[in-house]
């Protein structure tokens, strides 16, 4: 089944990290599509994976990891693709912004030169001309003003503009699909608007870029997302129209997840995020789910309901639907 | 903490070469100043044969050790422990910094083993002006590579949290980070100990150090005046057996510090997540 | 009876030697603490919030005004006795605890400080409080989570029973989930100690959870000063219905010596506004702000 406008396809990846002679399962069959003009926030606590999932799609994997699965580009696997073929993509057709803006930029170059460098490197622009449309993308962006930025070097700029530089590095190269990488990591909420904005205009350019969105800030996500997929201990457990999805999710850890929010009720999970290195068996969220059956025990299928996903027991039910059931490795 | 063979291998060659030169009375077969046949080749009573004056080669090889141990083990004491206080004050006190920076580049800026050379002029230099040259001018190269990382240490929160509960600065810089700092200053303490040895290897072979003195560095300047050795084979067993010693127990220490810098800095290790 | 005052403070940093710039992180701040009472101070980055919060432990000595703890003068800094009446929580805990040391051993070391004795049943009592695992204090920070290390990061500070706690955005790195576990900790724990706290915070919910007033900065001032409800029913400054209502104000800076720090951004200005700042005055119960829309010049 092949969904319009798909851009990317996840299909049963799984990463694990061998450390010492442990190997550790971070990503557990995952599946995803991402849609052309689409945002898509993954979202999860911090060590769930989703982080992992980002790096895995443009392979900047360390060495020390045996991923299986596939990522399907415009009808190739990324992960047969060989390292030269793989550059090629990065940045032109897949790009990836980072979640450090202090180490991912180099604090010795111009912003507006850091911008240009792909357009030098991938589509073989002058540095005039690379400088002139980083200039034009940070104006794209809403950087006031943006000939005076593109001048700084890293160290001049505020935490909320350095991470629209990668923005603007990220989006220099015209590419179809964008990561996002925890954008708003320590930034206070003044800054996070800004960055929003910017992030919207990219949204609303022609020829949007797919976005991934991987966040753990539910609050962003709940204004630039269209499609929620919530990650749990190394597995996507949920995947939803935005709207629903803040409103009524299907995953009681979405439930939980929203209503430990400071603008709702601020009432924490109980339980602890298991240690993924060593993930309960079943249901990986039965332990701390108020749900929880006997059923649990077993790992529950991949119900769909109205067009979205969950990975619950509770929605077994709706098998007979008109909306049927997708196992997940179909 | 995961150390390599590198560190192993080290450890191994300093300690043997520390212990040899330690029981250098007991455990060399003559006395340094016992006269034999010169030139004679190794065999069972001279196991590495003699020098051209007819000194024994293992013997003065086992008392050049000490000289190399005490000289490289006294320098890197002293410029570690000097560059570590060093460091410590201008670190953590942003007063005192721009003092102690100018006055680590004032000594950084003056090339040690020249100095040296132009004292030789006036003075006969034993080991301890080596061993005082060398620890005076050294200390700076150890606080210019643990300043900064006092300096990033200092600015963490735990450093504040301390402060609020009422830590002392001499406790804040005694319990935290002073420990902070040991896997820098121990690789240093070697690659000090390493170039002090080298050095004094240096000073011997140009033939400015007392000439009572017995280094490995000496050793390999006198069989080299005797040009006259290059014409047989005899060179072999006067000049290899200092040289190599003197590899040895560098490639030794470098080993070991390059191991305990990869290890022991927390910000060199690996993290998953 | 007031435990904490804040008077005037004002701290300026000067950048180079002699004769460097003069950057003020705080002008004129005024606050004070109720026994028993909480505080929360928001605002954005570089708005001079962990400035005040430095200055009130007296890590950091302010240019001007006075800090009074517990009616004592201790502008020029704490003395040690009353040092463990005091607990700090900042905001990362991934370096707020030494990175060699077992997490026990940082939690009792403000014991060891003051030369406390009956570690062992102090520290059982403290981690069954703010509910660690006993096995997790064996292991170092870098092997622990961020909640758990929040979590030692409290015990360490209340250990020593302090009856004031200043906690600088301890939980802005934190998930959701684990920030709300927190937040209510500190709260529940500020009720069974009887402590009273001072809440920095960026987020505006957070602010009015954890305080019963909410302080607002901006550019090293204190424009507005609320009772937590009042201000988010009815924010007065431009620059705190802004905040409050997450609109975007546009990029302009806002650290100046003279006038209000507002003046670019604010869609309300008058000439007065550019020449001298407004001073905090009070408007109703419990209200102050700092805006010449609601008062006049003098």
């Amino acid at each position: 089944m092949h969904a319009i406008g798909t851009i990317l396809r996840i299909k049963g990846l799984s990463v694990s990290f061998l450390v010492g002679r442990k190997r550790i399962d971070v990503l557990d069959n995952v599946n995803l599509e991402l849609r052309k003009g689409e945002v898509l926030s993954l979202v999860g606590e911090s060590g769930s994976g989703k982080s992992v999932l980002g790096i895995s799609i443009i392979r900047l994997i360390p060495s020390n990891t045996s991923i299986s699965g596939e990522i399907i580009y415009k009808g190739k696997n990324l992960l047969d693709l060989d390292k030269d073929s793989m550059r090629k993509i990065r940045g032109r057709e897949i790009a990836w912004v980072p979640q450090n803006p202090d180490t991912m930029l180099n604090p010795t170059i111009r912003i507006g030169d850091q911008i240009g460098e792909v357009l030098v490197e991938h589509y073989g622009f002058t540095r005039k001309e690379a400088w002139e449309t980083a200039i034009r993308i940070l104006e794209d962006l809403g950087v006031n003003p943006p000939d005076e930025r593109a001048k700084n070097y890293p160290h001049q700029l505020s935490g909320g503009m350095k991470q629209r530089a990668l923005l603007a590095m990220g989006i220099a190269g015209k590419p179809n699909v964008l990561i996002v990488d925890e954008p708003t990591k320590g930034l206070d909420p003044i800054m996070k608007e800004i960055l929003l904005e910017s992030l919207k205009r990219i949204k609303n350019m022609k020829d949007s870029p797919a976005i991934l969105l991987i966040t753990h800030d539910l609050e962003f996500a709940e204004k630039l997302a269209d499609t929620v997929a919530v990650m749990y201990c190394g597995q996507i457990i949920e995947v939803t129209k935005a709207r629903r999805f803040f409103n009524s999710p299907l995953h009681p850890y979405s439930k939980l997840l929203l209503r430990a929010l400071p603008s709702r009720e601020l009432i924490p999970i109980p339980g602890k995020h298991p240690n993924i290195a060593k993930p309960p068996s079943g249901c990986r969220f039965r332990e701390r789910c108020p749900y929880s059956k006997e059923k649990c025990m077993n790992e529950p299928l991949m119900f769909t309901l109205d067009g979205n996903k969950v990975k619950c027991w509770l929605y077994e039910h709706i098998r007979n639907s008109s909306d049927g059931i997708i196992k997940d490795n179909e | 903490m995961e150390l390599g063979l590198g560190f192993y291998l080290g450890i191994i060659t300093i300690l043997t070469i520390t212990i040899v030169g330690a029981l250098a009375p007991i455990i060399a077969p003559y006395r340094p100043e016992d006269l034999f046949t010169p030139l004679s080749p190794p065999s069972p009573s001279h196991l590495l044969g003699t020098d051209d004056v007819g000194h024994d080669v293992l013997t003065h090889l086992i008392y050049g050790a000490r000289t190399s141990v005490i000289v490289g083990g006294l320098t890197a004491t002293f410029s570690t422990l000097i560059g570590m206080i060093a460091a410590l004050i201008s670190g953590y006190y942003p007063k005192w910094d721009p003092l102690i920076s100018r006055a680590l580049d004032f000594f950084l800026s003056i090339p040690r083993l020249p100095l040296i050379v132009i004292l030789a002029a006036f003075l006969r230099p034993d080991i301890w002006l080596v061993i005082s040259v060398l620890s005076f001018f050294g200390w700076a190269i150890t606080a210019r590579v643990i300043r900064p990382f006092i300096m990033q240490e200092r600015s963490k929160s735990y450093i504040e949290r301390l402060k609020c509960i009422g830590a002392r600065d001499s406790y804040i810089m005694i319990r935290h980070l002073l420990p902070a700092t040991f896997p820098l200053a121990a690789a240093q303490f070697i690659l000090e100990a390493g170039h002090a040895v080298l050095a004094e290897a240096s000073i011997g072979f140009f033939g400015l150090e007392d000439p009572t003195t017995l280094s490995w560095g000496m050793e390999i300047q006198h069989s080299l005046q005797r040009s006259i050795i290059f014409l047989t084979n005899k060179w072999t067993w006067t000049i290899g057996p200092p040289s190599v010693a003197l590899i040895i127990f560098l490639l030794g220490m470098t080993l070991m510090a390059m191991d305990l810098e990869k290890n022991l800095n927390p910000r060199l290790r690996v993290r998953l997540w | 009876m007031k435990i904490l005052e804040g008077i005037s403070l004002t701290k300026v940093y000067r950048s180079g030697w002699i004769g460097g710039r003069k950057i003020p992180a705080l002008i004129d701040v005024t606050i004070s603490l109720e026994k028993g009472g909480s505080l929360s101070i928001i605002g954005e980055s570089g708005a001079g919030k962990t400035t005040l919060a430095k200055v009130l432990l007296g890590i950091t000595t302010p240019t001007k005004g006075r800090v009074i703890f517990n009616g004592k003068d201790v502008t020029r800094g704490i003395p040690r006795n009353l040092r463990r009446l005091i607990g700090y929580i900042p905001q990362h805990p991934e370096s707020a605890l030494d990175p060699r040391w077992k997490l026990y051993d940082s939690i009792i070391e403000s014991l060891r400080i003051h030369r406390i004795e009956k570690r062992r049943e102090q520290v059982k009592k403290i981690i069954e409080r703010v509910s660690l695992d006993e096995d997790v204090l064996q292991r170092r920070p870098h092997e622990v989570s961020g909640g758990e290390l929040q979590r030692a990061v409290i015990a360490s500070s209340l250990i020593i029973e302090p009856i004031l706690l200043i906690c600088d955005e301890p939980t802005s790195m934190l998930d959701a989930s684990t920030q709300a576990d927190i937040l209510r900790l500190i709260r529940s724990i500020k009720e069974d100690m009887n402590l009273s706290y001072l809440f920095i915070s960026h987020n505006v919910d957070v602010a009015s959870f954890m305080g019963d007033r909410i302080g607002v900065m901006l550019a090293g001032r204190l424009i507005e000063l609320a009772p937590s409800r009042e201000l988010l029913r009815n924010p007065l400054h431009p620059y705190t219905e802004v905040f409050i209502n997450r609109k975007s104000v546009g990029a302009g800076e806002s650290t100046k010596l003279r006038g209000c720090p507002f003046y670019d951004r604010c869609p309300h200005r008058m000439p007065i506004c550019k020449k001298k700042a407004p001073k905090l005055e009070k408007l109703g119960e419990g209200h102050y702000i700092a805006c010449y829309r609601y008062h006049s010049e003098d």
